[in-house]
């Protein structure tokens, strides 16, 4: 089998087709390219009308902050007018059997649960693709900025994280 | 089998969740076992092969391999190399590939119990082994070349399968050429598009291959930061080709 060296890398490259790609220079590209974080802005971050559409009995009204695991939205409750907190989780999730049972889980345990510094949570599932769940936390932890009572004036801090 | 806490974990990994389960019979981890498995076959049967199996035999072994993975409890080995799916399969080749006679023997006493169909295509394994002599490396060196050209190929095919598949097959020589490409002109003709089009898309189209490299890779670390670290021991294993 022809043996030749990479143009570009000088690594080794063993092959019969002349126009072969170079195999260190791609795996180069992976060390290269910045990492991928688990991170929604790399991962297509639903728009507040995306999400709209997708839980039709929100209004979601902005994208307070988003980080590793996830991305939180404030939200109105329709009828209700209650303000809320829509955690949303990466799209590629909602395939991971395993991990949708464990968030279901999750849910449920903090539905069945009623303390000041925990989330109530009032809904969970896929919507659009989308792992969700939103809920009110009634009393915020002052590390946690974008829940402040400033930001859901009337019903305190909403948190689903 | 305790989890580490760090919050680095990647939570959608195949691999941690195997490692979290601990026990690939539970739920969801034996899927993710199974798929892992599936996509990584082919270094397994070039170890197998440079152990002096013929291509059935080869063929045969490697099935019944998959079958003691997937059927028991391997994992005890998955803890002592925990972390990256390619040193627990590495480990358990090895194990495999040294006491191969015996379990040949125990197969054909009918000592396996577990039947698994990979459904991969071996003649295509076939073809990629005998296409690259490989008798003077190490069992470690054969298979951590064959998992990083594998790699390249699942990260290839997810890039492509990502849209665009006719551009994808026009401008593929043009990501990493290891001689000299294609005109950009005459490929730009082909597309009936501009020479800045096409300029461009080879861009993205190395950005999206880094990050599907990434992807597949991520899978079968257990942390986020082992993702480049393991593509690196990669490319000093293609080095010693």
């Amino acid at each position: 089998m022809p043996r030749y060296h990479c143009k570009t890398c000088g690594a080794p490259v063993v092959s019969s087709d002349p126009s072969a790609s170079c195999p260190t220079c791609l795996l180069r590209m992976g060390v290269d390219e910045p990492t991928i974080a688990r991170d929604l802005k790399e991962f297509d971050l639903p728009t507040p009308a995306e999400l709209d559409v997708a839980i039709p009995r929100l209004d979601v009204l902005e994208l307070i902050a988003h980080g590793g695991m996830g991305a939180v939205y404030r939200a109105k409750q329709k009828g209700l007018d209650r303000v809320v907190a829509v955690k949303v989780l990466p799209a590629e999730l909602s395939k991971n059997d395993l991990f949708v049972q464990r968030f279901s889980q999750e849910a449920r345990t903090l539905a069945s649960l009623n303390h000041p510094s925990i989330v109530t949570v009032h809904d969970s599932g896929i919507a659009e693709g989308w792992l969700y769940r939103d809920g009110v936390r009634r009393r915020c932890d002052t590390s946690r900025s974008h829940f402040s009572e400033h930001d859901f004036p009337g019903k305190g801090a909403s948190d689903c994280s | 089998m305790t989890s580490k806490p760090e919050p680095n974990r990647f939570e959608t990994t195949q691999w941690s969740e195997v490692l979290l389960a601990g026990d690939p019979n539970q739920p969801g981890a034996r899927e993710a076992l199974d798929r892992l498995c599936r996509k990584y076959w082919f270094p397994v049967y070039a170890v197998l092969r440079q152990r002096g199996a013929s291509h059935p035999d080869a063929e045969d072994l490697t099935q019944a391999f998959f079958a003691d993975i997937l059927g028991s409890n391997k994992l005890a080995v998955a803890d002592q190399s925990r972390g990256r799916f390619r040193w627990f399969l590495m480990t358990s080749c090895k194990n495999f590939a040294s006491n191969v006679h015996r379990h040949q023997n125990s197969l054909r006493r009918g000592g396996s119990q577990t039947h698994v169909s990979l459904d991969v295509d071996m003649e295509s394994g076939m073809r990629r082994y005998d296409s690259l002599g490989s008798q003077q490396s190490t069992p470690e060196q054969i298979f951590d070349r064959r998992w990083a050209l594998q790699l390249i190929q699942l990260a290839t095919q997810r890039v492509r399968d990502g849209g665009q598949a006719e551009w994808f097959d026009h401008l593929e020589p043009f990501i990493a050429p290891a001689s000299d490409p294609p005109s950009h002109a005459e490929v730009a003709e082909q597309l009936e598009a501009s020479v800045g089009a096409v300029k461009t898309a080879i861009h993205r189209l190395r950005k999206r291959f880094g990050v599907a490299l990434q992807e597949e890779t991520s899978e079968t670390v257990d942390h986020r930061d082992d993702v480049k670290d393991e593509l690196r021991i990669l490319m000093e294993a293609l080095s010693g080709l």
